[in-house]
């Protein structure tokens, strides 16, 4: 009944929908669109977004409930996908689900009493040549150590306040890619072909920030 | 002068931009020739740039290695329907993180091959099926296909040429099953991602019906260079006369050098492992065995590590290159450990629709968990062999081969090391040390 979309977002909408030649092929952007208006996809607003579309809301909730990313309960504001597959799996992901698990008091599907953290289990996150690493929303954390996680969540949590309420996914800033600032790995002692300027990008990527 | 040595690319095409600043935008794309070849493309009859792909033999390389250029063939010409290409940036294979890396470092480049196979089809419309997970390469993506537009390269009149060209660029959710082609299709039309029965292939009755040609990014980012330079050149790159070109091959596991790497094809396993990653992590680890091409390849044992990695000849080891990034494994790694985990993944993202997969897959796992934690029985172990020969070759789409691939094959060259587990009522192994490992190598992942 109540629930809308704000202006800005009914704009975007619109704009989505006129990229796809039916209507119904915008659902996937138009729930992506609407969880980060709306945190999560409670049935109310799958139900806004199947009248917006012209379709069925029991296709909305197929969808919704078929793919990963869409949540339909509040996640923790800072939402930890730890990756345990192959390459982190071989990198030892599992002693850093397990030191996540102990440093937040919390099992992998749940959040913190205080709704700051949630902890995930990833899978393969095509980082594999930097494991084991961690998303958070947008960004990639890579060659996580249990030092670099302890920093992370420190910094995270001094952060949460500022958020008000909101989820750490839902800001505009820039995504990060790389390792947690301050945790880089040591150079590289055998540097092998024509590596030349193979290490500007990352310190570019970092400016950006 | 010192000889190159063998596995250095005589030219590099794919990275040859990535370690510039901002390698992401049209200017330094445009600086090293960009969005030449798609000039010349619209030069070219659409017969013309489809030959050209197909004597390059340049093959799919997002695992199936189908040639590029017979799958444009493929397209029916003329008719009222519109025609669609669609570009597979869903990367998610475990193990496998190349094309991520495409998007992320030099995205006009996949944008100009996709132009030249819209040109080629005469398609007017592209959609570039992204990763959801992927924060960066879609930002980048996304801002390359801006750019394109506004330089006009993109729009009305592509080029300039009296042709409108669009790409969309669409996220996916955080499905793996969107990867395969035509759940890819389902999901860009706004359903689940459940694979369609083939025939109709998609060339024929794709993208909302109508014909449709689906490449991967690697595939599609070579057609550029390929357009450009000719196919005899493309050929020339690589060691092997079956199949051209450099290929991108994204090494990691328990390997001294992990990354991606741009290799001249026809390289062995044993090269790409020994001298292009420097061998093991723990110099007093011995190889245990590798992944040759994301999880779910047959795994490989090292006495056939001499093998040339490339399509055709993985066969001969009863593998695949699959999408050509290998993962290195050393010994005391447990095997059923690592088969548990990722029958975890293969169940898990099983679209439910056909019987032998959806149940399968999640009965492999009670019993991997039950042998892993000391409570399985000799008999569990044929039941692993059993249920995955039932699984295999009974689905719609590739994920039961996925699920059933590495089981019978781990189960195979490991089955002492599963035995083992049941006599001994646990697992043997220790748990796998947190390790990082520095960056290095020819192109980094940064």
């Amino acid at each position: 009944m109540g629930l809308q979309f704000s202006e800005s977002a009914s704009k975007e909408l619109d704009a989505i929908v006129a990229k796809y030649p039916r209507k119904d092929a915008a659902l996937l952007p138009a729930l992506h669109l609407a969880q980060k208006e709306f945190n999560h996809l409670s049935i109310d607003v799958q139900a806004l977004v199947a009248k917006s579309l012209g379709i069925s809301p029991v296709r909305v909730h197929e969808v919704t409930t078929f793919y990963e990313m869409y949540h339909q309960h509040a996640e923790g504001q800072f939402h930890l996908e730890i990756c345990t597959n192959i390459s982190c799996h071989l990198s030892g992901a599992d002693c850093l689900m397990t030191h996540a698990k102990k440093t937040l008091g919390i099992n992998i599907g749940h959040q913190t009493e205080d709704g700051v953290f949630g902890l995930m289990e990833a899978e393969c996150l095509a980082s594999c040549g930097s494991g084991p690493m961690l998303r958070v929303g947008k960004d990639y954390y890579e060659h996580v150590t249990t030092e670099a996680f302890d920093s992370l969540v420190k910094d995270f949590r001094e952060l949460a306040p500022s958020l008000n309420g909101k989820n750490y996914y839902q800001r505009e800033s820039g995504p990060h890619t790389g390792p947690i600032p301050g945790f880089e790995p040591p150079e590289p002692v055998v540097v092998q072909q024509a590596a030349d300027e193979s290490a500007t990008d990352e310190t570019s990527a970092e400016k950006e920030e | 002068m010192t000889e190159r040595p063998r596995h250095e690319p005589k030219e590099l095409v794919f990275t040859k931009n990535w370690g510039k600043p901002n390698s992401w935008t049209l200017d330094v794309f445009r600086s090293t020739g960009g969005y030449e070849a798609l000039k010349k493309a619209f030069s070219m009859s659409s017969d013309d740039i489809i030959k050209e792909v197909l004597d390059s033999n340049v093959r799919g390389r997002g695992g199936a290695g189908f040639p590029v250029g017979r799958k444009w063939s493929f397209v029916p010409k003329g008719g009222d329907k519109p025609k669609y290409v669609c570009v597979n940036a869903d990367e998610s294979e475990p193990g496998t993180f190349k094309d991520r890396y495409i998007l992320e470092k030099d995205p006009h480049m996949l944008i100009e091959g996709v132009a030249i196979c819209c040109k080629a089809i005469e398609a007017h419309h592209a959609f570039i099926y992204i990763r959801g997970e992927f924060g960066l390469a879609y930002e980048r993506i996304q801002a390359a296909v801006d750019e394109a537009y506004a330089a006009g390269i993109l729009g009305e009149k592509s080029m300039g040429e009296d042709y409108a060209l669009d790409i969309v660029v669409h996220r996916g959710a955080g499905a793996y099953i969107c990867g395969e082609e035509t759940a890819l299709l389902e999901s860009l039309e706004g359903k689940k991602g459940q694979p369609r029965l083939k025939p109709p292939f998609p060339a024929v009755e794709g993208l909302f019906g109508c014909p449709t040609v689906i490449n991967n990014v690697e595939s599609l980012t070579a057609v550029g260079p390929i357009i450009a330079k000719g196919a005899k050149w493309w050929k020339s790159l690589s060691y092997s006369e079956a199949e051209g070109g450099t290929k991108l091959v994204g090494l990691s596991g328990h390997v001294a050098k992990p990354g991606v790497y741009e290799l001249p094809g026809g390289l062995t396993l044993r090269e790409i492992i020994y001298d292009v990653g420097g061998g093991m992590r723990s110099s007093d680890k011995k190889l245990k065995a590798v992944v040759p091409g994301g999880s779910s390849c047959k795994i490989v044992t090292p006495d056939k590590i001499d093998v040339t990695f490339d399509f055709d000849n993985m066969k001969s080891v009863g593998s695949l290159m699959g999408t050509g990034c290998p993962t290195v494994i050393e010994e005391g790694t447990c095997m059923v450990r690592l088969l548990r985990r990722l029958i975890r993944f293969y169940a898990h993202e099983s679209c439910g629709q056909c019987t032998p997969c959806r149940e399968g897959g999640d009965w492999l796992f009670k019993i991997l968990d039950r042998i892993e934690s000391g409570s399985g029985t000799m008999e569990d172990v044929d039941l692993l062999e059993s249920i995955g020969s039932k699984i295999e070759g009974h689905t719609i789409c590739a994920l039961g081969e996925a699920t059933a691939w590495p089981t019978r094959s781990y189960v195979a060259a490991f089955r002492e090391e599963f035995e083992r587990h049941v006599i001994e009522k646990g697992c043997p192994f220790d748990e796998l040390p947190l390790k990082t490992v520095r960056l290095s190598g020819a192109v980094q992942c940064a």
